[in-house]
């Protein structure tokens, strides 16, 4: 069993962050693409570490240093949990390989664990890159540090993504399970998905008490207060934390957390090997009726029927579906929750804020949230080994690009244009402002939607096996969806210099100079033939 | 019909591609493109049907050039890849439909068609099916009625009786013949030389990227030779590939 596991985990990670391909390619895009991730992958370090930093050496400055250990697991863990969510179903249940997976002397157990071993691994890299900063700040801040902080941080950053992944793994199987006999499974899932992230987005929405008093609380009581707020929340990251402060007592909570991580692995183990194979068939079995009559057909505009072909495209993955429309969803969430406190008494201390704040932030917030993971990013890797069709018919460039742009907006408007009109309906904002609510979401998502295609089809991704290869991993995917949303963000700050009816009219400006760039952009992608997309 | 002159397309950081190839294709032709593994037949078909660019040469179907006006030329013909990947997320109607839509058929036309075409590889009571539930001779014989059903002047093939059960096999080259007894043109490649033998009305043998020999196949076949025999002896070392 273990020499199974090991060679098959060996053969997954023989091209792990697609450096064989590098290696051994002579293809110029694959090289690109793979380059592309390294450096992507080094800005969101980059911005999680500036982000980190600052955070660990507040505390430390403030002698709440012992914050540090369990926010930092905390954070690892939200991370961790967040990544596997929507592609641990995926890539346990993979079937393109399986009918030569399935031929070999493997059993089950060995596929599954291996398939987890290779996002454990993965996720190790993210937990490593998590807590490094925090090992670092309190090393060169903190007194008196002995060799257990470095073995117990060692080991958290071994053993904390175990417990998120088994759950997301076990959650994964189960939507996949419950979704592989229907005939529609790809829209089915990523509604399940979109709908488990949905509840816990809402779950983890409420505050503790006694917030509203934290300005003017000392720091002990903010520190029991925060203590409190990740005990509640996650109170392993407590277990490890007081571990790595040394806390009297704290080994036997450490080992609890040890064990109970070893513990959700093994039971993620046993229960989806058990049903791995009855998963499995029925993921990559079909329903056929063989009862088809043709009867009168219709025809349609070429447009029409791209667009058509778009939209079937879209809703046969749910990993797709799932990752983008995250962004839409969290933008609703947050917008019935906004709306059910904003009329509550302690509405500043639940928020943070105060509702004059609020109510300006609101549209571009939304904005950079609907921007964050357009469908356009992968929407030309997504056409994988079908790409040939395209290029070989009598469609012109053009006509797909723009069928690609108008499914991202069919597929966002009806969430944000919910949102608008419950936020509308709350904050009854002054006709600039009211303005600003309804433009602002369009503009920034027609400027992030052409700008994900335009960087698709500079780092497209065609040979994939899985389509969280595309969605989760690809260079297109990172750049798009966060440099999309980087820019918008960066060109939003004017907007939150200046307030009253200037800040209002930069607010408009920047929209309409997001229309324009975006107007500007897509006649420059226009431009690029699908030949010269592959080649 | 199809007219490729001095096609010269090597791939970046190789040697390989295929170097010089000139071919002519008149209306009413069967031709049959044979050669060893890699030798070049697949470059040659992607660079015609405009999925490959390239470096030299020109080619031009029924008068119109795959590189100056790529949509109209390829609204003259329909391409067969040799593992054609379909879109696996619709029915086959549905994919039927769309390339109808493409091509601006008609509805009652590609009714017609479909029926027509449907039955004869027997296959319309799947076409309710997704794809993705299709054997792999099941979506060739969709792909080849969806070439069909717009009536091209040229049909592209590049492997095409690989999956086809022996009935769907004749039925298919009866539609290529009919196809070009109306005055079309079938340009294929393939590894089965008898069936090129007793099919094809021209053949070109194709080998290291360069055409060595091509013609008539009476003129190419003579003295109770075999195809076959003809293409051990040019092919040369490369027998074993074949």
């Amino acid at each position: 069993m273990i020499k199974q596991i090991s060679r098959l985990l060996g053969l997954q990670l023989k091209n792990f962050m697609n450096i064989n391909v590098y290696a051994n390619s002579k293809d110029i895009k694959k090289k690109k693409e793979t380059k592309g991730r390294i450096w992507v992958y080094g800005i969101l370090i980059f911005i999680l570490w500036s982000y980190e930093i600052a955070i660990c050496v507040g505390l430390s400055s403030f002698g709440m240093g012992e914050l540090i250990p369990p926010m930092i697991v905390l954070i690892a863990t939200c991370l961790i949990f967040l990544l596997t969510m929507i592609q641990a179903g995926g890539t346990i249940f993979e079937t393109k390989s399986m009918d030569n997976l399935l031929a070999m002397p493997f059993g089950s157990a060995a596929i599954v664990i291996s398939r987890y071993l290779r996002m454990y691994i993965e996720e190790v890299c993210i937990s490593f890159a998590t807590i490094l900063p925090a090992i670092v700040i309190q090393a060169v801040m903190e007194r008196g540090i002995g060799i257990g902080f470095y073995l117990f941080y060692l080991l958290a950053i071994v053993i904390t993504p175990l417990f998120p992944i088994s759950i997301a793994t076990i959650v994964g199987a189960i939507i996949t399970g419950i979704t592989s006999r229907l005939r529609h499974k790809g829209l089915v899932y990523g509604v399940f998905s979109v709908l488990s992230i949905a509840g816990i987005l809402l779950l983890s929405g409420s505050s503790p008490e006694g917030i509203e008093s934290l300005a003017i609380m000392k720091p002990d009581a903010i520190k029991n207060l925060v203590l409190d707020s990740i005990q509640s929340t996650y109170p392993p990251a407590i277990w490890m934390g007081n571990a790595i402060n040394g806390v009297q007592g704290s080994l036997k909570d450490c080992l609890l957390f040890v064990v109970l991580s070893l513990f959700s692995f093994v039971v993620m183990a046993v229960l989806v090997s058990i049903f791995f194979k009855p998963i499995i068939r029925a993921v990559a079995g079909t329903s056929a009726r063989h009862n088809y009559r043709i009867t009168s057909l219709s025809s349609a505009p070429l447009k029409n029927t791209l667009l058509t072909r778009e939209f079937r495209r879209y809703i046969s993955s749910g990993i797709y579906i799932a990752n983008t429309l995250c962004g839409p969803i969290m933008a609703l969430v947050f917008s019935i929750a906004l709306s059910v406190i904003y009329n509550q008494d302690d509405f500043v201390a639940k928020v943070g804020i105060g509702r004059d704040v609020v109510d300006r932030i609101y549209p571009v917030f939304i904005a950079l949230i609907i921007c964050m993971m357009t469908t356009t990013c992968s929407s030309i890797s997504m056409e994988g080994k079908n790409w040939w069709q395209l290029e070989s018919l009598p469609v012109k460039a053009e006509d797909l690009y723009y069928a690609k742009i108008k499914l991202n907006f069919i597929a966002f408007v009806p969430f944000v244009f919910i949102s608008q009109i419950i936020m509308l309906i709350t904050v009854r904002p002054s006709i600039a402002l009211g303005l600003l609510y309804l433009i602002v979401p369009y503009a920034y998502l027609f400027f992030a939607a052409v700008w994900g295609l335009f960087i698709n089809i500079k780092f497209p991704m065609f040979d994939w096996e899985n389509d969280a290869q595309v969605v989760k991993q690809s260079t297109a995917v990172l750049l798009g969806g966060l440099g999309g949303m980087g820019i918008a963000g960066i060109a939003s700050i004017p907007y939150f210099v200046f307030s009253g009816v200037i800040g209002e009219l930069i607010g408009l400006v920047t929209s309409a100079v997001f229309v324009v760039v975006g107007l500007l952009l897509f006649n420059r992608v226009k431009k690029y033939e699908l030949i010269n997309i592959s080649n | 019909m199809l007219s490729i002159n001095n096609l010269t397309k090597t791939y970046r950081g190789s040697s390989k591609g295929v170097h010089e190839v000139s071919l002519e294709i008149e209306s009413g032709d069967i031709y049959g493109f044979i050669g060893p593994n890699g030798a070049g037949k697949t470059t040659t078909i992607k660079c015609v049907v405009g999925i490959l660019s390239f470096q030299e040469g020109s080619i031009t179907i029924d008068g119109v050039s795959i590189i100056d006006n790529p949509i109209e030329c390829k609204k003259k013909f329909a391409y067969i890849p040799d593992n054609p990947d379909i879109y696996d997320y619709l029915t086959g109607i549905q994919y039927l439909n769309f390339i109808a839509d493409v091509f601006e058929v008609s509805a009652q036309d590609r009714e017609e068609k479909i029926k027509k075409y449907a039955r004869a590889f027997e296959i319309e009571e799947s076409l309710g099916d997704l794809v993705s539930s299709y054997s792999h001779g099941m979506k060739q014989k969709l792909a080849i009625i969806s070439a069909m059903i717009h009536e091209p002047k040229l049909l592209i093939l590049d492997e095409p009786f690989v999956g086809l059960d022996p009935q769907a096999s004749v039925v298919f080259k009866d539609f290529m013949r009919e196809m070009c007894s109306k005055g079309g043109a079938v340009f294929f490649s393939t590894h089965v030389l008898d069936v090129a033998e007793r099919l094809c009305t021209r053949v070109a043998i194709i080998k290291d990227g360069r055409i060595i020999t091509s013609g008539k196949m009476e003129d190419i076949v003579t003295n109770g030779n075999t195809l076959e025999s003809i293409f051990l002896e040019v092919a040369g070392d490369d027998k074993a590939n074949i």
